[in-house]
């Protein structure tokens, strides 16, 4: 820069012009009005340096008249300033450099001072003898920033403000920064507030020396800028009006509800459909008619088909038909809106005595169980709810099954890895009696590792139908996305109490700008949306659909998306309940926000870059307008990029690489934040989302009628179902939805977090239908238990871990598989749990436990996801996880498809799953190393044997099976043997 | 409803009856179609997807009053009826660069730029008159072969094989494949899922080069080898099965290795078309020109699956979305498929095949009538598009509905995605409206809330 400087400024001299152009962005401020007043030579020249030597005296070699004045609340002036180092000198008896920019109401003259109770911004002297950026109203109000350091380009930003506004108060605040970044607007070097300040309008601004200013002085100063805002001196365009969807016609009402409408649905409707009736449908509610109707489009009405029917679905059914005039003024009361009077005829509050729609009550603990049970197959509070339901049953529960089957379903429940031969060994050298208690610590060793978290949190990741693409026919990459699926492993292996887990997920960026609550927003932001739809309405309400939806069946287990388009059929949701519930989340939007250690450089970068491709598209679309190309012209990014011209591409490919390179996170952000607080970086698609915060900006949310985009019912604020208790929304909704969704008076929450931890180790919730606790859910066989559950994790601070611990020590969970007959005819579907049943392993456990067992797995943690056509041999909670291109063993063992919140993954078994174990390189490549390790370390083929076993089962071989596989190893090798382990059911299946 | 379409009658045709009847005992919660007297016509479907969109008014629904308003805006008249979808512009009518003729006996007309296909008209019954709301590739793929955009129901081959079961248990029942997946039109996941249905009934993706994934031994794995590892592995699987909870899933794995090794013979008997086909037949279809080459392997195997009982192929070809030069673009798409999949109606039909084969021919969403800003292309428009159907009980030379004087919207009969959806079922004997699968506490059936199938397809 100063070599660069120093040319030019040299070369200025040389001719002896002094040139200086000033940029004026103030508010309503028509271009070109402002004057450059009596600058010296002034030019129009986009140069923007000015050179002032001294004279050793006070003067004003510069000056300039702003037409029309500026009397606005507040400004920010900003110029930069480069002094030779060499000509700083140290001051002594207090005398120092001094150099200012002036504001005032007068012009003066060369000798005038400017510093009569008028804004200075400059450098000065302080009283340790520094010399130091300053502003100031006058010699004995004055403030100090840094020292000035010399030969370097410095920015003086300040604000000059009124505090108290109007046109006749006077500026009496200034506050300084010096080289801001665009980040530190509320953070100045120097602020100043005085009393008796005089200008109370702009006229003049000028440039003085002082009187230590030398004549070989060489001051540059330049960039000079005037804005109203510190947007605005960044060349940031700040968020503007918002810009609500065109709003409803507004027709001329010429028919009444009250004195037209209702006597004909009373003649003709009332009889049967008013209040609770029969047929299951109100004509004097209004969600009700508005199932059965558009409002502005009598045509589409079903309300309108029947009435006009000629068939056997006309209504009324009997009697007299309506008349085509008061058909007529049913059809025009639509199409002028259908306005509804909620006083004559209000929405009734929905209710239920559905049990899951119940506060939990803490259960009373059954003491004792009638009869008597032996004590062994009581371990935990668990089992003795357990037992009470056996007991009516008749049924006695299976035996504790064997340390070492144990150990497996364990290690593979908490970690989803099998246990090594070594902590096989180490069960196997103490005695029998001791081995429970053993297993007791080895929970919980396993349960404080990073391994249970990376097996926990892919249970998450399907709940979160988290991916990293954006699904649909482009399905673009979402290259930060990974930061999410970390952020919910660590949630789990730090034990984060689940009522915080779940409020950062749904209003992160509500309660702090940290990068972990940032990041956790990643679970609205994993919302599918198509990057090729033109129709900003349909993108964004597909995104608000997917959230709405996947927050209730996560987090709630309801059903809600049935609302979606009319009101639920079997739950107590009505179509306005759906759309209150959107409405919690309309003022935001996935996008690639840029994490805290970046967001000082960010903002400037993302800036710039939208800047070139701005004016790029400009000009692209004038070239397609001026080619005669009709409206609507639609310029993509690609094209964009494509057309750059020759400057702006270098600059632009920097710039895209810059901003790739900062730490970001695939997040949530909304009107709650700003783009200093929250900077959001380019992800560019066919037709991405629309970029603007500004077009979040209080965006009203409507019922609409089918669930269709373009078919608006009335408007609708942010509420919590009418069915439940309700809560105040306040200024920030989402964070009330997260209180309310945690509270411990939530009677789904915790209930529904109970199951899903108790399906996750049994293979089966206590309330089977996981993702529905609605009324056509599954009831549960022990509503006790679950609710002692989930009365235990809310007294225990949501401690998710308690409640592992609560099930892993229960007798239930240690039992054996065997199909007890006298059991199994009683209770054949195992509701009453007498008997563990061996559930298929998930399809990230079976790669990972063939990569364990070969040695191969790799363990490290977290970091960018790993292209699933390499052979990485990371967790499978590690590899990419696109949409719609999953990998091959993904796809057969019935990984979701992320598209929607899946709380249970089927288990199909197919033929195609058998040929992949037996015959993939991968499965034939894993055995290999097994045997070859085994082979190098062990001679013996019956250790050798002993030890596949003991690697790929975890246990020894058995003594009938000793001789069978001796056998088999005569013809056939040990990396034979271990290919059919890997595909043994036992292997397969958690035991 | 009518109940001319013909249906079957489930426990009367004893190898699928009992394919059937598997199904259902397995299942919970399912209500399946059933019985009617009359004879059963298609056993299997061949969907040909045209992915990108095909211009139904450069192929089968001809529109002489394009050249009369070429460059003009869209009158009035059929301006207004278009619904506000983006992407329906409305200037510049844009007419077609082929010419339209009569064919066949039936004398459907069909433009210049499908020859071949035009000489089967009599087979085939044209629908002109298909209709939805999604102008957007992904979605609108899932809307054509899921109903819905967001793709998460079942989708018609899940429907189908979950209505039919297994038509030869040593090949998957439902198999797609996909050719000219070029530019940036990803095949949809959707196209082929089972939605809220079984995982089961699940399509398999098939790359026809090189087939079914995994049917051949490891390298270095003799058969005799591999009888071993079996023997042994029955052996480990009976001793852990014995006297365990969750008996049946133990036992489905273990039916499944019974399965592979038929599966290892099966599979690569169905891929060799390459020794087994005759010259003639290789010819029929394009083998071997280069620009057919890949939809005509893809749709000979197609017939090779048909013929083995496989139930539902799906055959996805891409690249029609003509935005820029349809004259290019569309002679391009032609030149692809449509030998191919003449050769594949002839081939059937010959083989006595075509009765029991439904084909369904459609895109996701046809072009609008207007050119696409100058570029000579067309943009998406579902506002009334072509599809045919041909095979299987249909009646062919026939043509279904009608779109203005522009082939812009539909002005007679529309008909959705979830119409011909439920006119396929119909085809396989299948009364769509009972069959259904209880999700969440709702009997689902294809026909979603107010599917139908479409009769005249079927009625002489």
């Amino acid at each position: 820069m100063f070599d660069k400087h120093a040319t030019r400024l040299s070369l200025m001299l040389a001719i002896g012009m002094i040139i200086l152009s000033i940029s004026r962005t103030l508010e309503a401020q028509p271009p070109g009005s402002f004057q450059l007043g009596n600058w010296k030579q002034a030019s129009d020249s986009v140069q923007a340096l000015f050179v002032i030597k001294g004279n050793l005296t006070r003067e004003t070699p510069i000056r300039s008249a702003i037409t029309p004045a500026i009397a606005q609340e507040s400004f920010y002036v900003s110029y930069t300033l480069m002094y030779p180092a060499k000509h700083i000198d140290t001051a002594d008896n207090g005398s120092g450099e001094f150099f200012i920019l002036w504001l005032d109401d007068t012009e003066g003259n060369v000798s005038s001072a400017h510093s009569n109770q008028n804004p200075n911004i400059g450098i000065h002297v302080d009283k340790n003898s520094k010399n130091r950026f300053m502003i100031r109203f006058s010699s004995n109000r004055q403030e100090f920033g840094p020292e000035l350091k010399g030969d370097r380009e410095t920015q003086l930003v300040a604000k000059v403000s009124k505090s108290n506004p109007g046109p006749e108060q006077p500026y009496d605040q200034l506050e300084l920064w010096v080289d801001p970044a665009l980040i530190a607007r509320d953070k100045p070097n120097a602020k100043l507030k005085i009393e008796n300040a005089r200008v109370s309008s702009i006229r003049w601004l000028g440039f003085s020396t002082g009187g230590k200013t030398e004549t070989e002085d060489r001051i540059t100063v330049g960039n000079l800028k005037l804005a109203s805002s510190w947007e605005e001196l960044f060349g940031i365009v700040p968020p503007v009006t918002p810009q609500a969807p065109p709003p409803l016609p507004k027709p001329v009402v010429t028919v009444s509800f009250e004195d037209d409408v209702v006597p004909i649905l009373q003649r003709h409707c009332f009889k049967c459909h008013q209040g609770k009736n029969e047929t299951g449908f109100r004509l004097d509610v209004a969600d009700q008619v508005l199932n059965q109707t558009t409002p502005f489009s009598s045509g589409t009405s079903h309300l309108i088909h029947r009435i006009q029917a000629t068939d056997d679905s006309r209504m009324p059914p009997k009697g007299e038909r309506l008349s085509t005039q008061e058909i007529t003024t049913i059809s025009t009361w639509i199409d002028e809106g259908m306005r509804w009077n909620e006083e004559l005829f209000p929405t009734p509050t929905l209710t239920s005595d559905h049990w899951a729609f119940q506060p939990i009550q803490q259960p009373e603990v059954p003491k004792q169980i009638p009869g008597g049970k032996p004590v062994s197959s009581q371990r935990t509070v668990v089992d003795a709810f357990l037992a009470r339901q056996q007991k009516t049953l008749d049924i006695i529960p299976n035996p504790l099954a064997d340390g070492t089957t144990l150990l497996r379903r364990i290690h593979l429940t908490i970690t989803g890895l099998p246990p090594t031969p070594e902590i096989l060994q180490q069960l196997h050298h103490l005695p029998t009696e001791k081995h429970q208690a053993w297993l007791d610590k080895e929970i919980v060793r396993l349960l404080n590792s990073q391994q249970y978290g990376e097996h926990w949190a892919r249970y998450w990741l399907d709940i979160a139908r988290w991916a990293e693409s954006n699904g649909h026919q482009h399905n673009r990459f979402r290259p930060d996305a990974w930061r999410y699926r970390d952020y919910v492993i660590d949630s789990f292996s730090s034990n984060k109490p689940y009522d915080q887990f779940v409020k950062e997920q749904l209003a992160g960026d509500e309660l702090s700008t940290e990068d972990e609550h940032i990041i956790a927003t990643g679970f609205l932001s994993a919302a599918r949306y198509s990057g090729n739809d033109l129709d900003k309405q349909i993108q964004r309400n597909d995104i608000l659909n997917d959230v709405t939806n996947t927050t209730a069946t996560a987090l709630l287990g309801l059903t809600m998306e049935c609302a979606q388009c009319h009101t639920h059929k079997f739950d107590p949701i009505s179509i306005r309940d759906y759309y209150r519930f959107q409405a919690f989340f309309a003022e935001g939007q996935p996008g690639s926000v840029v994490l805290a250690e970046a967001r000082d450089q960010g903002p400037a970068l993302i800036t710039e870059y939208w800047n070139i491709y701005d004016r790029t598209h400009q000009r692209v679309y004038r070239e397609l307008k001026a080619n005669g190309n009709p409206e609507p012209i639609y310029v993509a990014p690609e094209t964009v990029s494509r057309r750059l011209n020759g400057a702006d591409k270098a600059r632009f490919s920097q710039l895209e690489k810059e901003i790739r390179a900062l730490p970001k996170t695939w997040g949530w952000y909304s009107t709650q934040t700003d783009y200093l607080s929250l900077p959001v970086a380019p992800h560019l698609m066919r037709w991405p989302l629309e970029r603007e915060r500004s077009a979040l900006y209080q965006r009203p949310t409507y019922l609409l009628i089918r669930g269709d985009v373009k078919s608006r019912g009335p408007q609708v604020s942010p509420g919590i179902p009418s069915l439940f208790f309700q809560t105040p929304i306040g200024q920030k909704p989402r964070t009330a939805l997260a209180e309310w969704i945690t509270s411990r008076f939530n009677p789904l929450t915790a209930r529904v977090w109970v199951n899903r931890i108790w399906q996750g180790h049994f293979g089966e919730g206590l309330v089977r239908s996981a993702g529905d606790f609605g009324t056509q859910g599954t009831p549960p066989a022990n509503q006790d238990l679950l609710d002692y559950l989930a009365y235990e994790l809310i007294s225990n601070n949501w401690n998710t871990q308690h409640i592992h611990l609560l099930i892993l020590n229960s007798h239930a969970y240690r039992q054996t598989a065997i199909q007890t007959p006298s059991s199994y005819k009683l209770d054949p579907d195992n509701h009453a749990w007498w008997a563990w049943k061996p559930h298929r392993m998930k399809s990230e456990m079976i790669r990972d436990s063939i990569l364990s067992t070969s040695g191969q797995l790799d363990l490290t943690h977290g970091g960018p996801s790993q292209n699933i056509t390499d052979a990485s041999t990371r967790r499978s909670v590690y590899l990419e996880h696109r949409r719609n291109t999953p990998s091959y063993v993904n796809e057969i063992f019935d990984v979701p498809d992320a598209n929607h919140s899946c709380v249970y993954r089927s288990q199909a078994v197919s033929p195609i799953q058998s040929l992949y174990l037996l015959n993939s390189d991968f499965t034939n490549q894993q055995a290999a190393h097994t045997a070859r390790q085994i082979q190098q370390e062990f001679a013996d083929l019956e250790i050798q044997m002993e030890v596949a076993f003991m690697r790929i089962l975890a246990r020894r071989i058995s003594l009938e099976e000793q001789p069978v596989i001796a056998r088999f190893l005569e013809k056939a090798t040990l990396q034979d043997l271990c290919l059919v382990l890997i595909n043994s059911n036992e292997f397969i299946h958690v035991n | 409803m009518s109940t001319k379409y013909p249906r079957r009658q489930f426990f009367r045709n004893s190898g699928i009856g009992l394919s059937s009847m598997a199904v259902a005992s397995i299942l919970s919660g399912q209500k399946l179609a059933t019985t009617n007297d009359q004879e059963s016509v298609a056993r299997n479907v061949i969907f040909l997807y045209m992915s990108g969109g095909p211009s139904q008014v450069d192929t089968f629904d001809p529109k002489p009053a394009l050249k009369k308003y070429a460059g003009q805006d869209v009158p009035e008249s059929i301006a207004r009826n278009i619904p506000p979808i983006k992407r329906s512009g409305l200037k510049n009518v844009m007419p077609s660069h082929w010419e339209f003729k009569q064919h066949g006996e039936s004398g459907t007309p069909v433009s210049a730029l499908l020859p071949h296909t035009a000489r089967h008209v009599d087979e085939l019954c044209v629908i002109r008159s298909v209709q939805h709301r999604n102008p957007v590739h992904g979605p609108g793929e899932c809307v054509c072969l899921t109903g819905v955009s967001n793709g998460e129901r079942p989708s018609i081959g899940a429907w189908s094989t979950f209505a039919l079961g297994s038509g030869n248990e040593n090949l998957p029942s439902f198999m797609a494949m996909n050719v000219h997946s070029d530019g940036m039109q990803y095949p949809q996941r959707a196209g082929w899922s089972t939605g809220f249905l079984p995982a089961k009934f699940q399509g398999i993706v098939i790359n026809p080069k090189t087939g079914i994934q995994h049917t051949q031994l490891p390298k270095g794995t003799i058969k005799q080898r591999r009888e071993q590892q079996l023997q042994l592995l029955e052996f480990l699987n009976e001793q852990h099965r014995t006297a365990k909870l969750n008996e049946d899933a133990l036992q489905a794995r273990i039916k499944s290795y019974e399965m592979t090794g038929r599966m290892q013979v099966a599979a690569p008997e169905l891929f060799n078309w390459e020794t087994t086909e005759s010259a003639a037949t290789k010819t029929l279809y394009g083998i071997a020109e280069e620009n057919t080459h890949d939809t005509a392997v893809a749709c000979l195997l197609g017939r090779r699956m048909v013929e083995r009982g496989v139930r539902f192929v799906q055959i996805r070809v891409g690249g029609w979305d003509a935005h820029g030069n349809i004259k290019s673009n569309h002679t391009r798409q032609a030149s692809r498929t449509d030998k191919p999949i003449a050769g594949l109606l002839t081939d059937l039909k010959q083989r006595g095949l075509l009765d029991s084969t439904l084909l369904v021919w459609a895109g996701e969403f046809g072009r609008t009538p207007t050119m696409e800003g100058k570029a000579n292309g067309r943009d998406h428009s579902p506002n009334g598009y072509s599809i045919w159907l041909a095979g299987g009980g249909v009646q062919g030379g026939r043509i279904i509905g009608q779109t203005d004087d522009l082939g812009y919207v539909v002005t007679e009969r529309p008909v959705s995605p979830f119409d011909y959806h439920a006119t396929i079922l119909a085809a396989l004997g299948v009364d769509p409206a009972r069959l259904s699968y209880n999700h969440l506490g709702r009997d689902e059936t294809p026909l979603f809330n107010d599917g139908a199938v479409i009769p005249e397809v079927f009625n002489s």
